[in-house]
């Protein structure tokens, strides 16, 4: 039986992933699906003043709300699933979690950006790339907005010209 | 092995518009029930141990699944139209052999296809027109930096490809460190 861990933020790129599990579901039945949120930690500041139970449950409830479309997915088809929480960094989270569960593949849906928007804005997938030697399947999710796509071209383009112009002067 | 790779003849071939060979597909020679390409998942081959590491991956996916067959995608930098009449077919086959011995031997139908370019949108290219399930690569485990510095064809098939892409990663050998 293959056990696959899926993240799951409650973002239309996540809902990629779940799909993809789903028609690999519908080929092979053998499958243990596992859905993964992972909630940032509070800041000591706010856990300095706040018991411990109510931050559990404030983290439960932010990841209810992030599982929410994923599980309605799955539930509309029957498929079983189990549901899980972990607090921290997302990479790492993913990381570990698929090491002390040994998954055989981490399902994870990807932005389609270009290599520069990347740089600035980062990738949990290569990330988790970085942490784990278990296989990833990485699922192309939406293309990147419009924003983004000229924005921070715009941005940094401009940002080095100012630069040259300072430079120059 | 050697002597049966001599033999071999493409089943389909692709020219581009100067008359040059750009891709040749072969099946596999032995006997067995091929599954259509939409069933198939397709892997990368550069005759690497980190291709390989892949091969067993998708292996064992294609087995979960009970599909027994696997597209190999391998693919060479450009060859002047006369040279690529026979280098292409020769370069193909030697760099896939241990990946088409390992498949023979454990049962397992391949297609071979052998493409020229670049790596990453020609193996992109190939998924989308085989519509295969998605494309198995391995990644030799580099850090940011590195990648960056050396160019890592995984990270640009997961950021071009719009299907899945399983992405194999070889436990680091400390030896390779040292290389880098």
């Amino acid at each position: 039986m293959l056990k696959v861990l899926v993240p799951v933020d409650g973002s239309s790129n996540s809902l990629h992933a779940v799909r993809h599990v789903l028609s690999e579901f519908r080929r092979n039945p053998a499958i243990d699906i596992h859905l993964l949120n992972v909630q940032p930690p509070f800041s000591s500041y706010v856990t300095r003043w706040i018991d411990r139970k109510t931050i559990n449950e404030a983290h439960l409830e932010a990841s209810e709300l992030a599982l929410r479309p994923a599980r309605q997915m799955l539930d509309e088809v029957c498929v079983p699933y189990s549901v899980h929480l972990a607090v921290g960094g997302k990479a790492s989270s993913i990381a570990e979690f698929a090491r002390q569960f040994r998954c055989d593949h981490i399902v994870i849906g990807t932005a389609r950006k270009n290599s520069l928007i990347r740089t600035i804005e980062g990738s949990v997938t290569n990330k988790v790339l970085e942490l784990t030697t278990v296989p990833v399947i990485a699922v192309a999710g939406d293309p990147p907005s419009t924003w983004e796509r000229y924005g921070i071209q715009l941005g940094v383009g401009g940002g080095l010209a100012c630069l040259v112009v300072a430079a120059l002067e | 092995m050697l002597d049966a790779d001599t033999h071999s003849v493409p089943t389909g071939e692709r020219r581009d518009e100067y008359g040059r060979r750009i891709a040749l597909t072969f099946d596999s020679t032995l006997m067995r029930p091929i599954a259509p390409p939409a069933d198939c998942w397709c892997v990368a081959i550069d005759g690497s141990r980190h291709s390989m590491h892949a091969l067993t991956e998708a292996m064992q996916l294609a087995t979960e699944s009970g599909v027994y067959t696997l597209d190999l995608g391998t693919v060479h930098h450009w060859l002047s139209p006369e040279a690529a009449e026979t280098e292409l077919a020769r370069r193909g086959l030697a760099t896939s052999a241990d990946a088409r011995a390992l498949l023979d031997s454990r049962g397992f139908a391949w297609r071979l296809h052998v493409l020229m370019g670049e790596p990453a949108p020609r193996l992109v290219e190939l998924t989308e027109a085989l519509g295969s399930r998605g494309i198995v690569v391995g990644a030799r485990g580099l850090s940011a930096v590195e990648g960056l510095l050396l160019g890592s064809v995984a990270q640009q098939i997961i950021h071009n490809a719009r299907g899945a892409v399983l992405i194999a990663r070889t436990p680091a050998a400390p030896e390779e460190k040292v290389a880098c």
